[in-house]
């Protein structure tokens, strides 16, 4: 009987701590770190897109993701990690990136900067950027993101 | 102790669907869309008044040429310009709830005015929507050019 009653106690406890965990990880937003963690990543797809690793954007992104390209196009996940793979860039930087956080959605602002070779010419691009990124069961995703040359 | 099992399970749960906000709805949906359209409405008669209460204080804004601005110096952009708007339409526009968040996308056409001459922009735009104490407020509008 004893050994039952232990058993089922096991068994609580451990549903009661897989059930716990979710709350845990909802409970990211607001902070500092949170921020950090999102510039970080912000990076990380930086990082991705110069060495064309969708394996690696694949997790940062949301399934329902959005983007705008800096020519207008809407682009759902599927069509920016096609992009990604076929284009031709050398370098992607951020710059002056500043999040803020809104409960479990940041928008991050900032400024990239792409060379690459397009039609076998150099080019370079500056633009600004809008994502939004939402802290979805336990890690941050981004769920759209848009971009706009800087002409002014 | 399998109905205590229950109770203690349905308990947790509570709390873990109130962090993750109420369903979306379609209503939510009309009411972003709405607000929408009286922010055309407000920039075509310049009113800034109008438009401070659909954005929220810390709001982002980029225009299409990839200015950056603050709420403060958005409000003050469209009172002061220069452009004397005829027309603006959106289109396509779809609204993508995430709970308390909603990520609107769509296509905006404006005609008019501007120095004399007559002007047609198409800009690709996304804006956030943020609920707030019972009120969807944008918190970032972002707007790309493309062809007419």
């Amino acid at each position: 009987m004893k050994a039952i009653a232990a058993a089922v106690g096991a068994c609580t406890f451990v549903i009661l701590l897989m059930a716990l965990l979710p709350l845990c990880a909802q409970d990211e937003p607001p902070g500092a770190e949170a921020v950090s963690r999102i510039l970080a990543l912000e990076n990380a797809w930086a990082q991705a897109a110069e060495s064309k690793d969708v394996k690696a954007m694949d997790p940062l992104l949301d399934d329902a993701f959005l983007n705008v390209a800096p020519d207008g196009r809407l682009m759902t996940k599927a069509e920016v990690m096609a992009d990604v793979k076929s284009a031709s860039v050398q370098q992607f930087v951020n710059e002056a990136m500043t999040a803020k956080l809104h409960g479990n959605t940041a928008i991050v602002t900032g400024i990239f900067r792409m060379k690459g070779i397009k039609d076998g010419k150099p080019y370079l691009q500056r633009g600004r950027f809008v994502d939004v990124w939402m802290y979805k069961n336990g890690r941050w995703v981004a769920i759209s993101s848009q971009a706009t040359p800087i002409v002014y | 102790m399998a109905k205590r099992l229950c109770v203690v399970l349905l308990l947790l749960m509570v709390p873990q669907a109130f962090t993750q906000g109420a369903a979306p709805t379609k209503a939510d949906e009309s009411r972003i869309l709405t607000l929408e359209l009286a922010w055309n409405h407000a920039v075509q008669a310049k009113d800034a008044k109008a438009l401070e209460m659909l954005i929220a204080p810390e709001m982002v804004y980029i225009e299409y040429d990839g200015a950056l601005m603050n709420g403060t110096e958005y409000l003050a952009s469209v009172a002061s310009r220069s452009a004397q708007a005829e027309q603006i339409l959106c289109e396509s526009m779809v609204v993508h709830l995430y709970g308390p968040v909603g990520v609107v996308t769509g296509v905006y056409r404006e005609t008019g005015v501007k120095n004399g001459k007559p002007y047609l922009h198409r800009e690709r735009f996304t804006d956030t929507w943020v609920l707030r104490a019972g009120n969807w407020l944008c918190v970032a509008s972002q707007s790309t050019l493309i062809a007419r």
